[in-house]
């Protein structure tokens, strides 16, 4: 009930909120930002962020430093901090923080599926799996030929369980790209449903503050599997099943973008809803040639910061999680750059505070 | 006085060759008087000049950390102490390099070592597999095999029907069989073994038997831990398709797969093979196990003063980060505070290194515009207090330093409300064992709980022995009462010839007698006075252990620490305004010192420096003094002095309303009485001390009669007393009430009720005294800012004026920093004014803190005696019941008194400090001085 009223909040889940505030306020300024950006190498980078919340994380990396060593390094102490929430939540808050961890799960299911098929080697492909979702069967991922036997063998001991059954049950075709894909889509869209309904149930600003992200998540999926799927041998039903059944675009929304049959058509069919018709204004109109996929990441990042806002609610946590994500994702790419000599798209990152 | 005031700071400038500044940088470090100025602030870290070095520096860090942890993973034998360390390579890159070489080397030996041990580990693996597995794979042959607990129930039950099948058939068929159940044998994690199980027994739909076992250490990867323990298995399985999936699902899980060849004598062979190879490799082991020792032991030898070496050198090229570079690039141009008390040390630190410059550094002292940095030189005793100081702001630059005062009245107040002789001996006890054993300890100051215990050593030592003192004077010895000093003075009066008291009236038993001179004093056979002052016995030192088990205990303890904590708070508060008097003459701010300080110590000293007075007088009058005179004496005196005219009702004639000895008539007699006493008439109601007539003797009585009316007024009635009667009564004045007292001050100004009235012209004195209160509210709060601006504008107009008379440009000087906003000053001093007349009244009452601490330790201990020791185990009077309680009453002690009731007695000892004292004048807004020194780098404790 912790999370449900602002009065016995804190008896559960104040030290883990404290926490996670003190966290976010780690995360790299706008300052930090065009520090990184005057690094001419690596080595520079690696000194500055020793003076930011990240410390001296990289002090033990022998020079010449790679891209990859950061990043990894990153994501650990992302996933350090994930796992101390974690320890210290109390169960409605611990459930909710597991809820996190399965979007990383089936991402890592997709990812070994994906390179078996493409016959890499499993080791390699576990390295590269986010470690907030790896479960101990992970690997044996690697042997199943078909969603059927993915399901038997591996899935069903996970948390996953519940969002692959139905689909994957009664399946006995081979796994094939374009199958794997519309896997991605089933496991994504029953678990956003469930976390939704989830943090519905919990009520309060969690419910206001998670509805909002969860749905902006549910229309860009819906936006984007639209947009990956004209012109491929997916049928229109096949996409319908795909959306999910929450969001700001459903269900009209939904309707018109499970007729639409070119780009022109989707853009017409999220035209009454503002914010998105803003996104797609802006990656048509933008300079600087960003992508749709940008102004969605930067809705995104906005939407998190504004989860700060609010006190007493469950949503600090996600959107840490997510904004930590993005800042791994822009200091990677800023050391990209610098490493690549691209210096000039050294700005093309989306900055946070 | 360098404790009084942080020391003097000039600000230098160093020009320095180039070639000489790093040599010089050396130097300086060593001393470490310097604190140098970050010149490049403006610019990030990686774009400053030494950056490269920097990071080199970094990097060898980096190479020393790597190889001591290999150092210490190879648990080197602890080392003596070693003559001659090698020298590090002269100059940063050889070093870099020649560290970069031993990291290399090592790291082959590391890798070469892991490959053997992986090598190693794989042959134990495989013995272990061969043993094992081979022992199943028989079992099975023998057909004795059993159900395996660790295999899952239905792949028993199918594998014995295979079994069964083989038993009935011929030789030949279970030939047949046996090569149709394939098998797998090897080494898997054994944490994966669960897994491992439940995965084949879905993928084979229970077509398969999977028999384990964990191995033993040995064959474990030496440093391993119990969590990757590794398991021998192997899994019997029908049909040739299962086996490629088998294989698959086995390397999922991180299984290593081992030949095991059919027949027994082929798998003996392979096993002999395996142990001899096995033998073969352990030799390698060892030889190159003990070359890398000794190669990592002659790297530990240096490994430590390389470091501090490279530690050094780095922070000199962070120093070198901070200075400008001159036009030429010919020198460093440094700024740095230095104490003036060490400016000539490091002039010859500058000289040293400076011998193989080719130019040779100045020193030049700069006009400093911003605020040195403040220093203290404390000692290993007073650091500890320093730093409670410190963690309530650091001192501005030659501010008033009230440490030291705290050394003393820190323990001091903790001892007022700790105080307790056992405990405080405890305490003291613990910090003169730090303080004995400091250098033994010192390595162990790191630890953080352990430190700050460390660090305040000295404080404990002392709040120990301030705690035993006030012990002393409580007279409590973990609460039970000590004679130290003598049995009490109070006696029950049989058989007792000093013993002179009559009881006040009530219950005779229940009366405390009390020991007198009376005897001395008069006369009883001839009834004539022996022109003695009758007083009481009083216990030499503290509290008198009869009052322990009294009823009355606590109003008397109460009374008593209530009053000085009263006492006490008003006397550090006035230190404390006093310290601003210091700060006020030793910067020259007149204004302050008129219009501050002197309306803030008359507004204090007029309400409560005057009820000191009034408790300091109240404590060392004699209440219970008594003055003997005969009946021709008494008679003498005149019944006409009590006069109503001369006071208020009931008759009481204060002697000081007149000269007594010039009252005529009377020879000076009255003037030979004690100040207090007087005569009063009978039928008032009243508090007093009576002489009267008891069984032919005059018996004086202690202040036992409270509203009593005067009884027997045949006896004592003024015409009794005329008449020559035996007996009439003398009263003298009870104790005022100094609570009524303070309130009448205010409620009935000028005058004062007779019974509260000590001190001639009382009335009088406290209407002046709250005058000049009143007078010094508007004193401190307007003529300050009023004559700020006046100076402001003032000083503007002659600006003004100066510029009118000479239209020269003037420089850029003058005019800056001159910003002055009146409402802005008046509204801050507004404040001062209201947060200081306030505060005199909350602070002073916030000092009873004293008082209520103490009182609740005292009780504390007490309970926990009582209601252990003395009612369960003394009342048992079982040995084991007494060593029971004793000892539960010892974890209390030491739990509850000693860890927490001292934690509280120290928090409030800090806010008394913090607040009530330091709010009087510290400003605290200063910064340390942190020198450029070598001596911390290498941990080394500043003291």
């Amino acid at each position: 009930a912790g999370s449900r009223n602002m009065i016995t909040f804190n008896l559960d889940d104040g030290f883990a909120e404290a926490i996670v505030r003190g966290y976010k306020s780690g995360i790299l300024s706008q300052a930090d930002y065009s520090n990184l950006g005057q690094c001419d190498s690596l080595e520079d980078m690696r000194m500055h962020l020793a003076v930011t919340d990240y410390g001296n994380f990289l002090q033990n990396e022998p020079s010449p430093l790679q891209t990859l060593t950061i990043s990894e390094r990153c994501t650990e102490k992302l996933v350090e901090e994930f796992n101390y929430l974690r320890c210290n939540a109390s169960a409605e808050l611990a459930k909710f923080l597991d809820y996190i961890t399965y979007g990383y799960m089936i991402d890592n299911v997709i990812l070994l599926l994906t390179g078996t098929l493409h016959e890499r080697d499993t080791r390699e492909l576990l390295d590269k799996c986010h470690p907030l979702g790896k479960f101990q069967s992970l690997a044996t991922l690697a042997i199943t030929t078909n969603a059927k036997d993915a399901y038997r063998l591996v899935l069903v001991d996970t948390p996953l369980a519940a969002y692959a059954q139905q689909h994957f049950s009664g399946d006995g075709t081979d796994f094939t790209e374009l199958n794997i894909e519309i896997i991605r889509n089933t496991l994504y869209k029953a678990y956003l449903e469930d976390f939704y309904s989830y943090t519905q149930a919990l009520g309060g600003a969690t419910a206001e503050v998670m509805g909002e992200i969860l749905r902006f998540e549910a229309d860009r999926r819906a936006i984007n599997i639209t947009l990956n799927s004209l012109g491929t041998e997916l049928t229109k039903e096949g996409r319908a099943e795909l959306y999910c059944s929450l969001g700001d675009l459903y269900p009209e929304g939904i309707a018109r973008l499970e007729r639409s049959e070119n780009h022109d058509a989707v853009r017409a069919s999220v035209e009454p809803y503002t914010q998105y018709r803003q996104l797609f204004q802006d990656s048509s109109y933008s300079a600087e040639g960003k992508s749709l996929e940008d102004c969605f990441f930067e809705y995104e990042v906005k939407l998190n910061k504004l989860a700060f806002e609010q006190q007493f609610q469950y949503g600090v946590f996600f959107a840490y999680v997510k904004l930590k994500e993005q800042e791994v994702r822009n200091i990677v790419w800023i050391a990209e750059c610098i490493s690549q000599d691209q210096k000039a798209r050294i700005s093309q990152f989306i900055p946070i505070w | 006085m360098s404790q009084f005031r942080s020391e003097a700071m000039e600000l230098l400038q160093i020009f320095m060759a180039r070639d000489a500044a790093h040599d010089t940088l050396r130097e300086l470090g060593d001393l470490g008087a310097l604190q140098f100025k970050d010149l490049n602030h403006d610019k990030s870290s990686f774009n400053r000049p030494h950056v490269l070095e920097v990071r080199k520096c970094d990097d060898m860090l980096r190479i020393m950390r790597y190889l001591s942890e290999v150092c210490t993973s190879e648990k080197l034998p602890k080392k003596k102490h070693i003559s001659a360390v090698p020298q590090p390579p002269h100059g940063l890159d050889d070093m870099h390099e020649r560290l970069q070489e031993i990291e290399k080397e090592v790291k082959i030996l590391a890798t070469s070592a892991r490959d053997l041990e992986a090598q190693r580990v794989e042959f134990e693996e495989h013995k272990s597999v061969l043993r094992d597995a081979s022992r199943w794979l028989r079992q099975q042959d023998s057909r004795s095999f059993t159900v395996s607990p660790s295999a899952n129930g239905s792949s028993n039950v199918e594998l014995k029907s295979l079994t069964a099948n083989d038993v009935l058939e011929s030789g030949e068929a279970v030939q047949k069989s046996k090569s149709m159940l394939g098998y797998v044998a090897g080494c898997l994690p054994t944490a994966n073994v669960k897994d491992f199980n439940r995965t084949l027994f879905r993928k084979t739909r229970g077509n398969m038997l999977l028999l384990h076992k964990e191995m033993d250490e040995s064959a474990s990867a030496k440093g391993s831990s119990e969590s990757d323990s590794k398991s021998v298995f192997i899994v019997f399985f029908s049909g040739d398709r299962s086996k490629a999936e088998i294989d698959k699902i086995a390397a999922a899980y991180g299984a290593r797969k081992y030949g095991l060849p059919d027949s027994r004598p082929q798998q003996e062979e392979t096993l002999r093979q395996v142990e001899e190879k096995l033998g073969d490799l352990k030799v390698v082991i060892a030889r190159t196990a003990d070359f890398r020792r000794s190669k990592l032991e002659q790297v530990d030898d240096w490994l430590e003063a390389w470091t501090t070496h490279v530690l050094r050198e780095k922070a000199v090229f962070h120093a070198l980060n901070m200075f400008n570079v001159d036009s030429s690039q010919q020198c460093y141009i440094a700024e740095a505070w230095c104490p003036v008390q060490d400016l000539a040390a490091v002039r010859e630190a500058i000289r040293k290194g400076d011998r193989s410059a080719s130019v040779a550094a100045v020193v030049n002292v700069l006009r400093a515009r911003e605020s040195p940095p403040t220093f203290f030189r404390s000692t290993k005793v007073s650091a500890g207090t320093q730093a409670i100081v410190d963690a309530y702001g650091i001192a501005n630059y030659q501010e008033f330093n009230p440490a030291v005062f705290s050394v003393v009245t820190f323990p001091f107040l903790f001892g007022v409300m700790f105080g307790d002789i056992g405990h405080g001996f405890m305490m003291a006890l613990a910090g003169g064992l730090l303080v004995k054993y400091e250098k033994q300890l010192a390595s162990m100051a790191s630890n953080e709980m352990f430190g700050t215990v460390y660090k305040g050593r000295y404080n404990l030592l002392m709040m120990g022995a301030f705690a035993t003192y006030a012990g002393f004077i409580y007279n409590e010895l973990f609460s039970v009462p000590q004679e130290f000093f003598g049995k009490t003075v109070w006696c029950d009066g049989d058989g007792d010839p000093q013993c002179r008291a009559v009881p006040g009236g009530a219950n005779l038993t229940q009366q405390k007698w009390m020991r007198s001179n009376i005897a001395d004093a008069y006369d009883f056979e001839t009834q004539t006075t022996l022109d003695k002052e009758v007083s009481w016995s009083v216990y030499p030192f503290g509290t008198d252990p009869g009052w322990a088990h009294t009823a009355n205990k606590l109003n008397s303890v109460n009374s008593f620490k209530m009053k000085f904590a009263i006492v006490c708070g008003v006397a550090q508060m006035v230190a404390g305004i006093c310290c601003k008097l210091m700060n006020a003459l030793h910067f020259k701010d007149m204004l302050t010192l008129y219009f501050v300080w002197i309306p803030e110590i008359v507004f204090i000293n007029s309400i409560f420096g005057y009820l000191v007075v009034l408790i300091l007088i109240k404590w060392t009058t004699n209440w219970d003094a008594t003055f003997i005179l005969n009946n021709a004496e008494v008679l003498s005196i005149p019944q006409r002095y009590c006069n109503e005219e001369l006071s208020n009702l009931p008759c009481w004639t204060p002697p000081f309303i007149e000269n007594r000895a010039a009252v005529p008539g009377y020879g000076g007699l009255l003037s030979g009485m004690p100040a207090s006493m007087w005569c009063m008439s009978p039928g008032a109601a009243t508090t007093g001390c009576a002489v009267f007539k008891w069984k032919d003797r005059l018996i004086v009585e202690g202040n036992g009669f409270v509203d009593k009316t005067i009884m027997d007024s045949k006896l004592f009635s003024p015409a009794a007393c005329q008449a020559g009667i035996d007996g009439c009564s003398l009263w003298k004045q009870s104790p005022p009430s100094l609570l009524d007292s303070l309130i009448k001050m205010f409620m009935e100004i000028g005058s004062v009720p007779v019974a509260n009235q000590i001190i001639p012209g009382q009335g009088g004195l406290q209407a002046f005294l709250i005058l000049i209160a009143f007078i010094s509210v508007p004193m401190l709060l307007l003529p300050k800012p009023l004559l700020l601006k006046r100076q402001h504008e003032m000083r503007q107009s002659r600006q003004h004026n100066h510029i009118e008379e000479d239209d020269a440009p003037h420089g850029g000087h003058g005019g800056h920093g001159d910003t002055f906003e009146f409402g802005e000053v008046m509204v801050h001093q507004m404040i001062h004014t209201i947060e200081y007349v306030l505060g005199c009244i909350s602070n002073t009452a916030s000092y009873l803190r004293l008082w209520a601490l103490s009182l609740a330790h005292a009780q504390l201990s007490e309970v926990f005696w009582e209601k252990t020791v003395v009612d369960i185990g003394l009342q048992s009077a079982s040995p084991v019941m007494i060593f029971v309680t004793v000892s539960a009453w010892a974890c209390f002690t030491v739990g509850v008194l000693m860890g927490m009731e001292s934690l509280s007695a120290f928090l409030h000892a800090l806010r008394l400090h913090w607040v009530e004292f330091m709010n009087k004048f510290y400003d605290g807004t200063g910064y340390r001085f942190v020198p450029f020194s070598f001596g911390k780098l290498d941990g080394g404790d500043i003291d």
